[in-house]
């Protein structure tokens, strides 16, 4: 069997500021097999992002990986060089950010920015550097490069209308929803096997976000890609995922199918969340808030981050760390971390 | 949904929000800073901006107290021309006996003491540049609250003229309207230089009262039935004024520069009174002789337009405000 | 892109009208009248009225101001009342020394003061940042002319590598030419390039924090590409801005360095023309040095649609 996509193994990620340290990734698990949509669903302050960064390598200063790997098809990308992780990034491993307004170099036409990312993992013979740009665009041989195609057959891929005189626009002439496809036919350019897509549509209006989130499920086949998804918004997560994990105060708390997380959420969080969720074909239920505030991340002195909001805490909460343990029904591969959960021997 | 775990239904010993006494946690506050324990705070802080404020105190209390502090008069003569902490034998007090006396900086091709001119150098240079900044901060606050509180055809008048002095070469602006005012001298020099200057603080009041013009207390004030001018001056001014600090005191340093400029041209304040301009001046021609009479005054406006510079920066910080909306 | 040059050349010619109006009144604005203050002692009834005559500031006003513009598009400006040579003629002697050393200087200025802030930009807090950044700060806390005079101190009496008073016609050789304008040019880049330098670092910081550098990351790119062909041309737009803000700095700064240099430019004549009340020349020289700055700063305007794409074509969304 091939190795998954994704491994991720007790991963910590810390940031050393003037207060203290903060623990934004505190011990996390995670495994993306090849061809699935995976989500990390959390509010912000649960540390999915930095998750992310740090799958992909670029965690900035002053934070930095501290413990655990993250393995790429079986290779661990913490013990790799530089210069390999760099040469992976792009290619084999792409992420698309939260706010397409300011992802794309306003001086650079979108179509040159496509190309590059192809310039740079493909063997098309063209470099990306700075003289050889300018070469190009002396010679006007610009549009006539491999990459350059290949940029346009990308346009097209997102569904953009007329990729080949788009191509040459500048991202302050597309709107918020194309500069999102934009970037994703960057990221996909190179047909990377794993596209971390962090909070992608967060910042679009809701029914370009249902176009952009079908576009990824059909890209997702058509380029034979796994793909992380981060994400506040448990709609997207219901409509995109195969399987989902559940992120609070850097911590997995709940790991399931997308189906069985709707259909029995067992950690209080998981709940709580979805409580306070509201669903349009339950409009007369009562929404619930959850207690309290996210905690800040520098040195939690309680052991299930969660306890202090929970209103089914019990001492050990506070004290002992809460494990894995199967959740709900049998056989669904539904996990919690939660004493207060489980099969009856195991529960508190 | 169908599951046997509802939230809540099991009720923990600690509900939601309620946390074991060992650890609660105490809720860090931000306390709201005044003005004044802010720019302290910074020049705490801020090492440069400190020693520039420093500075900047002792250059002010040396202008103030300029006949004190100075060893000698402006226009006591001794040896002619004599380099940086040399002497000068001579009866210089007519009391029939000779003396010796120290020149710190030198002196000039007049036997002035550089060190005492500079020093009362300090008085007139300081004087106008602070006279020309409060001319320009009173105009210009005055045009930029008009602009700003009436918008429309006041606005796009005022506006149109600031703009287009905003961009031109201050010292040509200046040199202009001292050749149309037709002669030298202080009053003159402010208004020239302070007319040059009006359009940064035209622009800066304007832009704050563009956007204190929605805020409730203003509309509040407008319903109790307060006059415009009254809005204008006693609600909005007040709370605007921290990037106007910020302007003054880095606009101090173009005034001295500008100063001495006109004065080195020969435009400036009347040849009798040593300015720090016209302190160069003097010893330009004298460069290959005695290169100290041109440079000595030079370094100090280099080092009060550097105090006042980090002064100024430091505040900023202070208050918070961006680097484009002060020049 | 072309609506916006046609846009910034119409404001460009409004505003020398504007000056070339504000100057024809300023004249006449002189407390006393120009002709008493020409004539100064020697103002007896008849110098008065002749002089009034010559000057033609007997007729009725709209007719003068009509002859005023009419004269400057044939860029005939009058005689100069000291010297009796054409105003024309004078100009035209003392443009080109401003022109060479302002050019000279702010050629300078951008040749230094672009790589220095980018160096310091990615350099930032290590040795070479605060170098820069403290030389910046000192190179605004002193005026052109200060700095011309140390220079000539320096290089031209103890050093004696180049002359300190004097111009050298181009006419007259390269090299000559180069050596007299060399640190007046220095003297008048110095503090622009200050300015310029503190720009270009705090602009390039700012843009190096921006998402699209971190999509850069991402994608792959190395340090080197990242910075030069993604990070620079970003952040060079404000920079433009300040570069042209400052020229206006380096005029000014121009005008006095030559009193320094003894150099026989636009602002000797203007600050003598002013002295001698000799206005015809200052009223020309006004006007040209206005007429430069304009122009640079319409050179500026264009500029931007070179660097930046959102001028050169307007936003559209789809």
């Amino acid at each position: 069997m091939a190795p998954p996509v994704l491994e991720v193994e007790n991963l910590h990620t810390q940031f050393h500021v003037n207060r203290g340290v903060v623990k934004a990734v505190d011990g996390v698990d995670l495994t993306i097999e090849s061809g699935e949509v995976v989500g990390i669903v959390g509010e912000s302050g649960s540390g999915k992002s930095v998750l992310a960064d740090s799958v992909v390598g670029i965690v900035e200063e002053p934070g930095e990986i501290v413990e655990g790997d993250v393995r790429f098809n079986g290779e661990s990308l913490l013990e790799m060089s530089d210069a390999e992780r760099q040469r992976i990034r792009g290619g084999q491993i792409s992420m698309v950010f939260q706010d397409p307004m300011n992802s794309l170099n306003p001086t650079l036409p979108v179509g040159e920015q496509i190309a590059e990312t192809v310039r740079l993992h493909q063997d098309v013979g063209e470099s990306v550097s700075l003289p050889a740009e300018m070469k190009r665009k002396i010679l006007g041989a610009a549009k006539n490069s491999e990459a350059w195609r290949r940029a346009i057959e990308m346009l097209e891929a997102v569904e953009i209308p007329e990729p080949e005189a788009r191509a040459s626009d500048y991202p302050h002439q597309f709107s918020g929803g194309m500069r999102q496809r934009a970037m994703i036919a960057m990221a996909l350019s190179c047909e990377p096997d794993l596209l971390v897509a962090d909070e992608p549509t967060t910042a679009l209006d809701v029914t370009i976000q249902a176009q952009i989130l079908e576009e990824l499920q059909s890209l997702k086949d058509a380029f034979d890609t796994s793909i992380l998804i981060i994400t506040h918004d448990l709609a997207v997560v219901a409509e995109t995922c195969d399987r989902v994990n559940v992120m609070y105060a850097g911590e997995v708390v709940e790991k399931a199918d997308a189906e069985t997380l709707f259909a029995n959420p067992q950690h209080p969080y998981t709940q709580g969340l979805i409580a306070s969720t509201p669903q349009l074909d339950d409009p007369d239920r009562e929404l619930q808030p959850i207690e309290g505030n996210v905690p800040d991340l520098i040195d939690i002195p309680y052991a299930c981050h969660f306890a202090p909001r929970c209103p089914e805490s019990n001492r050990e909460c506070f004290e002992i760390e809460p494990a894995f343990r199967n959740v709900g029904e049998p056989g669904d591969d539904h996990e919690a971390a939660c004493l207060r959960r489980g099969s009856e021997e195991e529960r508190l | 949904m169908s599951n046997d775990h509802e939230l809540g239904r099991y009720k923990g010993e600690f509900g939601a929000g309620e946390v074991p006494p060992e650890y609660e946690v105490e809720e860090t506050i931000e306390e709201h800073r005044t003005l004044a324990t802010r720019v302290v705070s910074t020049l705490k802080r801020d090492k440069l901006a400190l020693f520039g404020a420093v500075m900047v105190v002792l250059f002010v209390l040396t202008a103030v107290f300029a006949p004190f502090v100075a060893p000698h008069d402006p226009d006591d003569q001794f040896g002619f021309m004599k380099s940086p902490m040399s002497h000068s034998s001579g009866d210089f007090d007519g009391d029939g006996q000779a003396e010796r006396v120290l020149h710190v900086l030198g002196t000039d091709s007049f036997g002035h003491d550089i060190l005492t001119r500079i020093i009362y150098g300090a008085r007139v240079s300081l004087l106008v540049a602070f006279a020309t900044v409060a001319f320009a901060f009173c105009i210009g606050t005055t045009l930029g609250i008009l602009a700003g509180f009436y918008g429309g055809i006041v606005d796009s008048i005022i506006m149109r003229y600031v703009d287009f002095q905003w961009a031109f070469p201050e010292i040509i602006l200046g040199i202009g309207i001292i050749a149309v005012m037709g002669g030298l001298g202080v009053t003159n020099v402010v208004i020239a230089i302070g007319i040059a200057f009006l359009d940064d603080f035209a622009r800066i009041i304007r832009g704050e009262v563009l956007s204190i013009r929605e805020e409730e207390y203003v509309t509040a004030a407008r319903a109790v039935g307060m006059g415009d001018i009254r809005i204008m001056f006693k609600e909005m001014l007040p709370n605007a004024v921290a990037p106007l600090i910020v302007q003054a005191t880095l606009m101090i340093p173009f005034a001295i520069l500008a100063e001495a400029g006109l004065s080195f041209l020969g435009l400036g304040v009347k040849p009798t009174t040593p300015t720090w301009g016209l302190l160069i001046a003097d010893g330009r021609q004298f460069i290959e002789r005695a290169w100290w009479i041109s440079v000595m005054p030079g370094l100090a406006i280099m080092v009060t337009v550097l105090a006042f510079n980090m002064l100024g920066d430091g505040l900023r910080d202070a208050f918070d405000i961006s680097q484009e909306e002060v020049e | 892109m072309w609506r916006y040059v046609t846009k910034r050349v119409a404001h460009a010619l409004f505003v020398m009208w504007l000056v070339a109006t504000t100057v024809f009144f300023g004249l006449r604005a002189i407390p006393g009248g120009p002709i008493q203050a020409m004539l100064g002692q020697e103002a007896t009834p008849e110098a008065v009225r002749q002089l009034r005559g010559e000057l033609g500031l007997d007729r009725p006003l709209p007719v003068q101001y009509v002859d005023w513009m009419t004269d400057l598009l044939v860029l005939d400006m009058g005689t100069s009342i000291t010297s009796s040579a054409s105003v024309t003629t004078l100009i035209a002697q003392a443009a080109p020394r401003t022109l060479s050393i302002g050019g000279f200087g702010v050629f300078v200025g951008l040749a230094i003061a672009i790589p220095a802030g980018v160096i310091a930009a990615t350099n930032k807090n290590q040795l070479s940042d605060y170098v820069a950044t403290v030389v910046a700060f000192l190179g605004i806390s002193m005026p052109a002319f200060f700095v011309g005079i140390l220079l000539a101190i320096v290089f031209g009496v103890w050093l004696g590598w180049f002359p300190v008073i004097g111009y050298n016609p181009l006419s007259e050789g390269l090299e000559p030419w180069l050596r007299s304008i060399v640190l007046p040019g220095i003297a008048v880049g110095m503090p622009y390039a200050a300015g310029v330098t503190r720009m270009m670092r705090s602009s390039l910081l700012e843009v190096l924090d921006q998402q699209y550098m971190r999509t850069a990351l991402v994608k792959g790119l190395g340090g080197q590409t990242q910075l030069y062909k993604h990070a620079l041309q970003n952040a060079l737009i404000p920079v433009i801005t300040v570069a042209g803000i400052q020229l206006a700095l380096v005029l000014g700064g121009t005008v006095t360095v030559e009193i320094v240099f003894g150099i026989k430019g636009l602002g000797r004549l203007l600050v003598d023309s002013i002295l001698d009340r000799d206005y015809p020349v200052t009223q020309a020289t006004i006007l040209l040095i206005s007429g430069i700055f304009v122009f640079m700063n319409l050179l500026v305007d264009i500029a931007y649609t070179a660097i930046d794409p959102r001028i050169r074509y307007g936003g559209e969304e789809a």
